[in-house]
C-alpha cells in the first residue's frame, strides 16, 4: 500500500490510521509529499496564516523571526512519522515538489521493488 | 525676461481658493502622519497548510513592521493634495477686480473708445467672469453721455449680457454745422 501525503495532520492521527492499515495487513510505503515553502519557510514581515481546514488563523508581526523554531517542530515532525513508519517495518519516503517528480518515482519503485525481491516475487 | 522668482510669485498671487476654510484641513495631516505610522500594514494572507505547527509560536519581536518612509510620505503628498484640491483652488494670472463687495465697471464708452472696443469688451468680461465666480453685484457706470448712465446694480449674468450689448456712443461729425443735431 502506497500512501503519499503531506503528513501534516496531528501524530496521533497518522499512528491510528497507519495502524489500522498494519492490522489490516497491508505492508506501508509513505511518500511524504513537501511543499517547499511549508520546509523552508521563507516568509518574512507581518503576515495572517490561514488553512482552508483550520477556523483558527494565526499572524506574525514578523515572521521570519519563527523561521527557526518553526523548522525545528516540522522536522521534528516528519521525523515523528518516520519513526512510526520504521516501527512497523514501512518504508518512508520525501519528496520535495521542486523537484523532479521521477526521482520519487525511481526512488518508489525501487522501494517496491526491493520488497518484492526480499519477498521472492 | 521675468525671472524665476518673478514667475513664481505671479504663480502664486494668480492663484485663489473657492473655498478657503478647507485649507485648516491641513492642520490635520499630522494626525494622519501618526495614524499611518501607528497602524501597521495589513498583514500579507498567506496560506499554510501546516498552521498547526505555527500555534503557539511567538516571533519574539511582535512589534509590527513599520510603514516604509517613502509609502508614509507618498500618502501624505496624497491628502495634501486632496485637501487642496477640496479648497477649490482657482488659478487666474490676471488680478482683475478681486475682492468681496460690489464690482462697479466705469467705461469710457465714447467714440474714441471705438478703435478698441473689443479689448475694453474683453477686459469687462474677464472682470465679469471673476465676479460671476464669487457672484458679486455689479453696478456698469458708462461715462461718454451727457450724464454718466449708472445701471442699478445688476447680477452678474445680468451684466453679462448688458456688456454685450454695449457699444460705444457714435462720434459726430466734423463739420461744425452739423453739432447741433448731433447728441455724442
Amino acid at each position: 500500500m502506497v500512501w503519499a501525503s503531506d503528513f501534516l495532520q496531528p501524530l496521533d492521527e497518522i499512528e491510528a490510521h497507519m495502524k489500522s492499515l498494519a492490522y489490516s495487513g497491508a505492508h506501508g510505503y509513505l511518500v511524504q509529499i513537501i511543499d517547499p515553502a511549508e520546509e523552508d519557510f521563507p516568509f518574512m514581515g507581518r503576515a495572517r496564516f490561514e488553512a482552508h481546514t483550520i477556523r483558527d488563523t494565526t499572524i506574525l508581526g514578523r515572521a521570519e523571526m519563527v523561521r527557526t523554531s518553526y523548522r525545528q517542530r516540522y522536522d521534528a515532525h516528519a521525523e515523528a512519522v518516520k519513526e512510526l513508519a520504521r516501527r512497523l517495518g514501512w518504508v518512508f519516503l520525501r519528496h520535495r515538489t521542486d523537484r523532479p517528480p521521477g526521482t520519487a518515482l525511481i526512488a518508489l519503485y525501487g522501494a517496491l521493488g526491493g520488497a518484492r525481491a526480499q519477498r521472492g516475487f | 525676461m521675468p525671472s524665476f522668482a518673478g514667475l513664481l510669485t505671479g504663480l502664486i498671487s494668480g492663484l485663489s481658493f473657492g473655498a478657503p476654510y478647507l485649507l485648516y484641513a491641513l492642520i490635520g495631516l499630522p494626525i494622519i502622519y501618526w495614524l499611518l505610522r501607528v497602524t501597521p500594514p495589513a498583514p500579507k494572507r498567506i496560506v499554510f497548510p501546516p498552521l498547526r505547527l505555527l500555534f503557539g509560536l511567538k516571533s519574539s519581536e511582535e512589534t509590527p513592521a513599520r510603514t516604509p518612509w517613502w509609502l508614509l510620505l507618498l500618502r501624505l503628498i496624497a491628502a495634501a493634495l486632496a485637501i487642496l484640491a477640496l479648497a477649490e483652488p482657482l488659478y487666474d494670472p490676471t488680478p482683475v477686480a478681486r475682492g468681496a463687495g460690489p464690482l462697479v465697471l466705469v467705461v469710457d464708452n465714447g467714440w474714441t473708445s471705438a478703435a478698441q472696443w473689443q479689448t475694453r469688451q474683453a477686459a469687462m468680461n474677464r472682470a465679469l467672469t471673476g465676479a460671476t465666480r464669487d457672484n458679486r453685484p455689479v453696478l456698469i457706470v458708462a461715462t461718454a453721455e451727457n450724464a454718466p448712465v449708472i445701471t442699478q446694480f445688476l447680477d452678474p449674468g445680468k451684466a453679462l449680457q448688458t456688456v454685450t450689448d454695449m457699444t460705444p456712443r457714435r462720434g459726430c461729425p466734423i463739420a461744425p454745422r452739423h453739432w447741433r443735431n448731433c447728441r455724442p
